[in-house]
């Protein structure tokens, strides 16, 4: 890994720390994530190799000198783990590498696994914001989707997140579920408002191949909606939740001004991230490289003293600069053109002139380009991976 | 070397029924090459024709054979190509030769191809040896497949020879017959240099090699040769006979087979059924025969990188040093860029070319629609012959349009007749005639216009008649046809690349079907792509693909970027491929869409 130059598009200048927690009491029907469902005997081997890591990572000369603003809990369900195994974890991270005063250090929760007392340990223990799976708030469609939690659980379990001193939620929605009407997501979003939170992602559902779900599919057993179907809640959701207030900052996130995911958002914008735990990938401005998925090998080699890096590639400034854009083009603030001349040495409308024309000739245009930046515009963002096609 | 003791001949076989094996045990047997320095069937020295198991260029050896009589004969053994594309070829190897074995395989009996090359030889006036091969497998019908030669050729089951060349069963039965069946070689000694050119190769050496059997005088290095067709006047640097290798000769004189090195630059000049004579003392008469080969299926053959064109160049420039027949232009197309059109005997050539520019020389190139060529009769009175649909002239000054028509001829077992007259009515094939081959086989003499056959003809009739028909067919002349020129249009703008001529009958469905197919090929993108086939500035058919009207991924995080970008990359690559017309983008494939439609 060349880390002797300086990554091109350190404009961001600080860190975020990501963790991987691939426990689950259950795996769900449409995950294609590293999981491993009922092995909870194990978590307490891989929080001391989760320790290991960073402990590891400590000693190296270009993540030891990096200043992390966010950390993150992902899985998984890392709710599966005790406030004690959070804390745990927190304090290695912050015996090992500096983080700013006021970190964003979030954690996915799933409604139905906490109890009011686990949650106000993770507060104390420094988790300051609360993701929840809460998926829908139909009980038929929770089970669809092989949820173990019902639409109680999730009101129950916001409330404990407040009573907790949690003023910083996250609610995952899915939506464009098998057979879903519109009528039926919009009270998702109706009841999801209700209990207020700073932020919702809104997922399409996604068959990824491999998944039970998409089995089910393949046999026709499941339909999938139709694109048009699909483009109408999409098209909704956008409206409906930017009337009340949050703003569609990323093409599956919503917030409340203030409250964009901060930690999601160096992904987007080129900043190095480390991941630690069972396949997590890391960033570092250059080369990306992330573990093994199989978290018993990961502790094996966490416990030999070795990092568990699985395989790595280096970018190359075309990649890199591809990344730039069709990670841009999902944020809503778009491409920033200028830090594209700063950091390729190329102007982007001469380099993508002929892209550029063609989803500017789209009836209605695909794309905009205003105050120095490329954005999508709203029917761009509706074909966001064919816009982005154009530029690769 | 005296003419009595030579003995000219080729070998008549359908494919597999066992010629080239054939001709390796001759080789072994006469000591003409050691088992050890035996490739398996040393004629066909191209990986590709041992692949397909054909012999595409026709090559010759000589043997030294010492006969039960004592005397040591001079067999020469002209090797001839084994598909119909090469038909040309054929009749100018048999002219080289006084007799023939005919081999047929004793499980397969007598097919389409082996009849018309046993008619050709008849022509020729060949000595026909007829050989069962393959006697010793458990199918072998000896009796049936002996009746039908004795009809074929009206011998005596006496005259007709057993073998397994494989085992060696036979072999020195078959060289004996050779020796006393096949009469030697006539021509005058005395008489002016006429010899027949009936192969040639290009050596990156010595220039064209011309193949030759000389019919009257004699040729020797040193000597001014003149090619009857060009005019062209050469020096003999070396002649020589056909072993394993070339080996030189003081001369070669009457019923001798070798070559002539004479330093010509390129194989055009030593064309196949040209007569070669002695420039100082010119025959009167070239030998007959000769015939311009002249392409009968025409293709666009573009780089599917444009910057690949002079490699396209000159990996044609080189393939047709050894392929004479092989003709090419450059070509501009709005669709595909710069290419060329090039001209094929037949489908079976145009496959072999464009194998050989894919794997000999790395090119990645997309062949178009082969079409054949077609003669237009302007109504001024101009005949202009037409080999690119692009180029037909406007409506408004074709008088008339003349295609190109074959003579087939099929063989099957009787049982399918009916589902190949089905077949040939729909290829607008005129029924001529029905014999019996035997009592379970008919001989099916059809005449198509050839554009009807050039697709897919050959695999349909194989797959209907589960693989037992065979098929031939002969050049017979142009005739008057109603043909119309389809245009295929994207997005309003007609794509010359997709435009072919087809019958007026057929030109509403074909254009409804390439639509269909094309709305298959093409991929759904970000802009409407209207599909419509033409006649003229008439509409006949429209497909309409639809654009994306949502393409989004849901999730992309820091574990999804790789992925993410991976498939992006991907989806260019794939769009690479892809030629760009206006705002569409066409893959490959949709190229050869009228080849799919069923």
């Amino acid at each position: 890994m060349s880390r002797s130059q300086q990554p091109i598009k350190g404009a961001m200048q600080t860190a975020a720390l990501y963790i991987h927690i691939p426990f689950c009491e259950k795996r769900c029907n449409y995950c294609d994530f590293y999981t491993v469902a009922n092995r909870k005997e194990a978590i307490p081997r891989y929080v001391q190799a989760l320790e290991r890591e960073m402990a590891l990572y400590a000693s190296d000369p270009f993540w030891s000198r990096q200043t992390f603003a966010t950390v993150f809990f992902g899985g998984g369900t890392p709710s599966l783990l005790d406030p004690e195994d959070i804390d745990r974890i927190l304090d290695a991270v912050r015996s090992n590498v500096r983080l700013i005063p006021e970190p964003e250090i979030t954690l996915e929760a799933n409604p139905g696994t906490t109890t009011a007392a686990h949650l106000a340990g993770y507060r104390a223990a420094g988790i300051n914001r609360l993701s929840l799976g809460a998926q829908s708030f139909w009980d038929d469609e929770l089970e669809q989707l092989d949820r173990l939690h019902r639409s109680a659980d999730i009101v129950r379990t916001v409330e404990e997140a407040r009573a907790a001193g949690f003023d910083n939620i996250n609610l995952d929605l899915m939506f464009a579920l098998p057979g879903q009407r519109p009528s039926r997501w919009k009270a998702n979003l109706e009841n999801a408002l209700a209990l207020q939170p700073q932020h919702l992602s809104c997922y399409n559902l996604t068959l990824e191949e491999g998944t039970p779900l998409y089995k089910l599919f393949m046999a026709g057993r499941v339909r999938a909606l139709t694109e048009w179907r699909e483009r109408v809640l999409f098209n909704f959701t956008i409206d409906f939740l930017e009337t009340h207030g949050l703003v569609h900052y990323e093409i599956s996130n919503y917030a409340l001004p203030g409250y964009e995911c901060r930690h999601n958002i160096k992904y987007w914008d080129g900043s190095v991230y480390l991941g630690l735990g069972a396949s997590a990938h890391s960033y570092d401005g250059q080369t990306r490289f992330w573990n093994v998925s199989n978290y018993v090998h990961y502790c094996e080699r966490l416990e030999k003293g070795r990092r568990a890096v699985d395989a790595r590639e280096t970018l190359t400034p075309e990649q890199q600069r591809f990344e730039m854009i069709f990670l841009g083009l999902r944020r809503k603030r778009g491409v920033d053109l200028q830090q594209f001349r700063r950091g390729f040495q190329q102007d982007f409308l001469q380099a993508y002139a002929r892209p550029v024309e063609r989803l500017l000739q789209h009836d209605p245009p695909l794309v905009e380009i205003r105050e120095d930046h490329l954005r999508l515009t709203r029917e761009g963002r509706l074909l966001c991976d064919a816009v982005c096609a154009e530029f690769a | 070397m005296k003419t009595e003791q030579i003995r000219n001949f080729c070998i008549i076989a359908h494919i597999d029924h066992g010629k080239s094996t054939l001709a390796d045990r001759l080789l072994e047997r006469t000591r003409t090459i050691r088992e050890s320095e035996m490739k398996d069937q040393v004629l066909d020295d191209m990986d590709l024709e041992r692949e397909r198991g054909i012999t595409i260029k026709a090559h010759a050896v000589t043997m030294k054979y010492t006969a039960k009589d004592r005397q040591t004969y001079t067999l020469n053994l002209i090797d001839t190509p084994g598909h119909v594309d090469f038909a040309y070829e054929v009749s100018r190897s048999l002219a080289a030769c006084e007799g023939a074995i005919l081999v047929v395989d004793a499980s397969q009996g007598v097919e389409a191809q082996t009849i018309s090359n046993l008619y050709q030889a008849i022509e020729h006036d060949l000595t026909i040896i007829p050989v069962l091969n393959k006697i010793d497998l458990p199918g072998a019908e000896i009796d049936k497949a002996k009746h039908q030669v004795m009809e074929l050729i009206g011998c005596d089951e006496s005259e007709i020879l057993l073998a397994s060349a494989k085992n060696g069963m036979g072999i020195e039965d078959i060289l004996e017959a050779i020796v006393e069946r096949i009469p030697p070689p006539k021509g005058h000694a005395d008489a002016p240099l006429r010899a027949l050119i009936f192969d040639s190769m290009y050596d990156a050496y010595r220039g064209a090699v011309a193949y030759i059997r000389v019919m009257d005088g004699e040729i020797r290095p040193g000597m001014q040769i003149q090619f009857f067709t060009t005019g062209k006047v050469f020096e003999v640097d070396e002649v020589g006979i056909l072993r394993l290798r070339r080996e030189p000769v003081d001369r070669l004189g009457v019923g001798e087979v070798g070559y002539c090195i004479a330093g010509i630059k390129d194989v055009k000049d030593t064309r196949v059924g040209d007569t070669i004579t002695d420039a100082k003392n010119p025959a009167p008469e070239p030998l007959p025969g000769y015939r311009d080969v002249k392409p009968m299926v025409y293709a666009g053959m573009f780089p599917t990188n444009n910057e690949e064109f002079e490699e396209l160049r000159n990996a044609l420039d080189k393939l047709s040093l050894n392929d004479a027949s092989l003709v090419y232009e450059p070509e501009t197309s709005v669709a595909l860029g710069f290419g060329f059109r090039v001209g094929f005997l037949g489908l079976l050539h145009m496959e072999i070319v464009q194998e050989r520019l894919e794997r000999e020389y790395n090119l990645d190139i997309l062949t178009t629609v082969p079409n054949v060529e077609y003669l237009v009769h302007k109504t001024n009175g101009d005949v202009v012959a037409v080999d690119n649909p692009a180029e037909l002239p406007s409506r408004g000054i074709i008088d008339y349009i003349e295609e190109p028509y074959i003579s087939a001829q099929i063989i099957t077992p009787s049982e399918y007749i009916g589902n190949i007259m089905k077949l040939a009515q729909d290829r607008r094939g005129i029924y001529k005639n029905t014999s019996y081959v035997d009592p379970t086989r008919v001989d099916l003499t059809y005449e198509f216009p050839l554009a009807e056959i050039i697709f897919d003809f050959y695999d349909k009739l194989k797959s209907m008649t589960r693989g037992y028909a065979s098929f031939d067919y002969e050049f017979i002349g142009y005739r008057k046809s109603d043909v119309v020129k389809l245009d295929i249009l994207i997005n309003g703008e007609p794509v010359d690349a997709l435009s072919h001529i087809v019958h007026r009958d057929k030109a509403y469905e074909w254009g409804r079907k390439i639509c269909e197919k094309l709305r298959e090929l093409i991929p759904r993108q970000l802009f409407e792509v209207a599909i419509q086939a033409a006649i003229g500035s008439r509409v006949i058919a429209r497909e309409t693909i639809r654009p994306l009207r949502k393409n989004v991924t849901a999730k992309c995080y820091g574990g999804d970027i790789t992925r993410k970008r991976k498939l992006l990359e991907k989806q260019k690559e794939g769009k690479k491929r892809m030629k760009q017309l206006g705002r569409v983008e066409i893959p490959q494939e949709a190229f050869l869409a009228v080849l799919k439609v069923e």
